[in-house]
């Protein structure tokens, strides 16, 4: 399957896989740490956040996490992680945006020589 | 404060409900839960906060749950290619008898409907200023909506086990035989050939053909999107009664006649639909 024909990815689909890379987190980790990550630009709300999860459960870009759900204050929490098909496309939409950095770095000193 | 925000909580829970039952069911109490995390805990550092998790939920909720409507709608519509299961050996002869059935039940039907009027309004009735032999005139009017109500209903209690969500069927064969009466009603509003040259053969037999493509195009609607190919069903359909049109138009109609009515189509109509079954779902239908 050629991972390229997905990219380039949305900003929030882009922070929330990158939220996940540490490891399995529930919905409002995910929230707090794609505003984390993100420098506070992109703020999800649970309407955005959850549209989007449930696309990238239906793709198979990520699947809960069984082991890391539970209740806490008398609520259950599911947890979400990255499947393999979404750790490729995160490494291959970062190496998308690095070659991008790369070739607007050379642009720029190349026309400040 | 707290009852500030039982009040937002319970907006929200209300907001949730009109997302599609299937969204709502696999994320609607995780999406409450967070936004009571969030509401809490922005109610706990500050108001301004909290204001702004508010106007953002109320921002992006209105496109949200369009967008979720809209996916669903389309799921909805790639299952509708995927049939329930393939016709038996006995759907052919079970499609041939309800179908057929049909017209001498309207028939039947109708007349005793009209009976049942002439009781109160007598042999003959006014209609701007002509008169009309009542049980004429009435069953122009009422045999093709029973008709189609009839066939409609007894095709769908087979073909409901079939192919998903057809309840439409019903509609779209009253539909279709309603459908001949206005377009024959416009024609001879129009002065066109209907009533005064009813009798002349070739106009029966298109007024047959005119009723074959009437139900046929009415059915289709809802089979284009079940089936590949269905626009076969509309040609099935016109040919069955167009072929019955080449029967009937010499003004021989008996009972026996009358019979033929529902099986000429019936049969042609029963090997379309069983052939239209039997092919494989498209590629993309087969993933849903």
């Amino acid at each position: 399957m050629d991972v390229q024909s997905y990219l380039p990815l949305r900003e929030p689909t882009f922070f929330i896989l990158l939220a996940l890379v540490p490891g399995p987190q529930h919905g409002y980790a995910i929230m707090k740490e794609t505003a984390d990550l993100s420098d506070g630009r992109v703020r999800l709300s649970t309407s955005t956040l959850y549209g989007a999860i449930k696309r990238l459960l239906d793709q198979r870009w990520i699947e809960r996490a069984p082991v890391a759900s539970g209740v806490e204050n008398g609520r259950e929490r599911k947890a979400y992680q990255l499947t393999d098909m979404g750790r490729r496309i995160l490494n291959a939409e970062t190496v998308r945006l690095q070659s991008l950095v790369t070739v607007a770095q050379q642009a720029q000193e190349g026309a400040a020589l | 404060m707290s009852r500030i925000l039982s009040v937002i909580f319970h907006l929200y829970s209300i907001l949730i409900r009109f997302y599609p039952a299937s969204f709502r069911e696999e994320f609607g109490s995780e999406m409450e839960n967070v936004f009571f995390e969030m509401t809490s805990e922005a109610a706990h550092n500050n108001n301004s906060q909290l204001l702004v998790i508010i106007l953002q939920e109320i921002r992006d909720y209105p496109l949200s749950l369009i967008s979720e409507h809209w996916r669903n709608f389309q799921h909805l519509e790639s299952k509708l290619m995927t049939p329930i299961k393939k016709p038996e050996w006995f759907f052919i002869p079970a499609w041939i008898i309800l179908t057929a059935i049909c017209v001498p039940m309207a028939f039947f039907l109708a007349i005793a409907i009209i009976r049942f009027i002439i009781i109160f309004f007598g042999d003959f009735i006014t209609v701007d200023g002509v008169r009309h032999i009542t049980e004429d005139y009435l069953f122009t009017y009422l045999f093709p909506p029973i008709v189609g109500l009839l066939t409609g209903c007894l095709q769908y209690g087979l073909l409901r086990r079939y192919l998903p969500r057809m309840g439409w069927w019903v509609a779209a064969t009253v539909a279709g035989w309603v459908g001949l009466v206005l377009i024959l009603g416009i024609s001879s509003a129009l002065g066109f050939f209907w009533p005064a040259d009813v009798a002349n053969e070739f106009l029966i037999n298109w007024a047959f053909v005119v009723l074959g493509l009437s139900i046929g195009v009415g059915q289709w609607l809802l089979l284009r999107r079940r089936l590949p190919r269905a626009a076969w069903w509309i040609a099935a359909n016109m040919g069955g009664w167009a072929l019955l049109g080449l029967l009937v138009s010499d003004g021989s109609l008996n009972q026996y006649t009358l019979l033929a009515v529902g099986i000429l189509p019936a049969f042609l109509t029963a090997m379309a639909l069983v052939s239209l079954m039997n092919q494989d779902p498209p590629p993309e239908a087969q993933g849903a």
